[in-house]
């Protein structure tokens, strides 16, 4: 099929207008585990099922349930390998917005951390028969707001 | 929009640039007769020691700008991580700045290994990144804490050389702490003796240096727990006046009294809240 081709990048478009890699994305997540957060009047719980594949894992030396400050934690659904990596990522941004504010980060501002996508800071370009061209900023303001 | 650009290599290192720049302005500034701006120092006297359950850290609290003291109540016992806490002497910024980095980037460490810090590793990243900065970060530290291996106590040196010791000290009146700690010091004491000890070792830094002053800071840290005693003893308190310079109604004479009414109207009333959501 012509989707296949224009799967692997994650910032091409198929023919379709589909981004193949988010669906694949989406699809992981889906097959993954259930997990869950409940806020409570006093707290937050976090839970997930740890289902292994053998029993030949050790079940201590990986956790599906992580922390990343003192007052934040995390858990997830989808790949583990991915998951680590984002647990990194959160916890150097705790640490360096604790390094400016000297105050712990809000869980919001965590959650934003992947940033905005504005006409600064995505670019949006077009291949095809013409050439490439690349999309002036008011255009990607455009189409920003028409995707969204 | 931004166009590509090359990767630009950076070698590794500090970068001494700005340094020969700085010393030129510096020559430049002397010659027109005047003198740049004096970075903060905290004078100071801070020393640590081990005693049977763990480390005591204390530290006076006079922060100075030159001869005049800037700040008469500063924190110098800076927290790194729950077990573990760093005194720090010379620059008030460089101190301050290097151990809050230090102690974010052991929390990233912690986190990583799923276990408490250790204070040889607060000590090789704190002395790793004194090196590379060639002795212009002015920070003196005394690290101590407690871990899993026991109490240790550390003395790093701007220049990034570390001892490891039972009882140091550090900051101008260095030398007179030193010398009640020679005097005074035993291996084992106990918590109490060790808490007058350095109490008295800071005590004779405040009153015999003028870069040491005010109050005794004293932290006490043995396993799972940590006494942050601030302050321990206010050594020198203000002083109360012992008069009053108010005069009483009528002292003084009035001869004309002469009353003026300003007769003022609201034209505008505009109220502003703040968003404090």
């Amino acid at each position: 099929m012509a989707e296949r081709g224009y799967s692997f990048s994650l910032t091409t478009f198929s023919p379709s207008g589909k981004l193949v890699q988010i669906e694949y994305a989406l699809a992981a997540v889906a097959a993954g585990a259930p997990s869950v957060g409940i806020k409570a009047s006093n707290g937050v719980v976090l839970a997930t099922e740890k289902k292994q594949k053998s029993i030949l894992y050790d079940e201590q030396s990986v956790h599906k349930v992580e922390p990343i400050t003192k007052h934040i934690g995390m858990v997830y659904s989808g790949m583990g390998p991915d998951y680590r990596v984002l647990v990194r990522r959160a916890r150097k941004l705790a640490q360096q917005y604790f390094l400016v504010y000297q105050e712990p980060i809000p869980t919001g501002q965590l959650e934003s951390f992947e940033g905005q996508m504005t006409e600064d800071n995505i670019e949006v370009g077009i291949c095809n028969e013409a050439g490439f061209r690349r999309l002036s900023p008011a255009e990607v303001k455009d189409y920003l707001a028409a995707i969204a | 929009m931004a166009t590509v650009s090359v990767c630009q290599y950076h070698p590794g290192g500090f970068s001494f640039e700005n340094c020969k720049r700085n010393g030129l302005l510096e020559a430049d500034i002397n010659k027109l007769g005047f003198s740049s701006p004096a970075a903060r120092k905290t004078g100071t006297t801070i020393c640590g020691v081990i005693y049977k359950d763990g480390v005591v850290l204390g530290a006076d609290t006079r922060a100075t700008e030159g001869m005049v003291v800037a700040d008469k109540n500063c924190s110098k016992i800076h927290y790194i991580s729950p077990n573990i806490y760093c005194c720090g002497a010379g620059t008030a910024a460089d101190t301050e700045m290097t151990t809050q980095i230090i102690s974010s980037n052991l929390e990233l460490h912690a986190l990583s290994t799923g276990r408490l810090p250790r204070v040889a590793t607060a000590n090789r990243m704190l002395k790793q990144m004194l090196f590379r900065y060639q002795g212009y970060i002015g920070a003196a530290l005394v690290l101590g804490g407690v871990d899993c291996t026991g109490p240790h106590l550390y003395s790093i040196y701007p220049h990034g050389s570390t001892d490891k010791l039972p009882y140091v000290t550090m900051g101008s009146g260095s030398l007179a702490a030193m010398a009640v700690f020679e005097d005074r010091y035993r291996p084992n004491m106990e918590e109490e003796e060790a808490k007058r000890l350095v109490r008295d070792a800071i005590a004779a830094g405040i009153f015999n240096d003028l870069g040491s002053g005010s109050n005794i800071d004293l932290c006490v840290i043995t396993k799972g727990k940590v006494d942050y005693l601030r302050p321990h003893d206010v050594a020198n308190k203000k002083g109360v006046r012992t008069g009053s310079y108010r005069y009483k109604h009528g002292t003084t004479g009035v001869l004309t009294k002469t009353v003026i009414p300003l007769n003022l109207e609201v034209v505008e009333e505009s109220v502003q809240t703040m968003d404090t959501s």
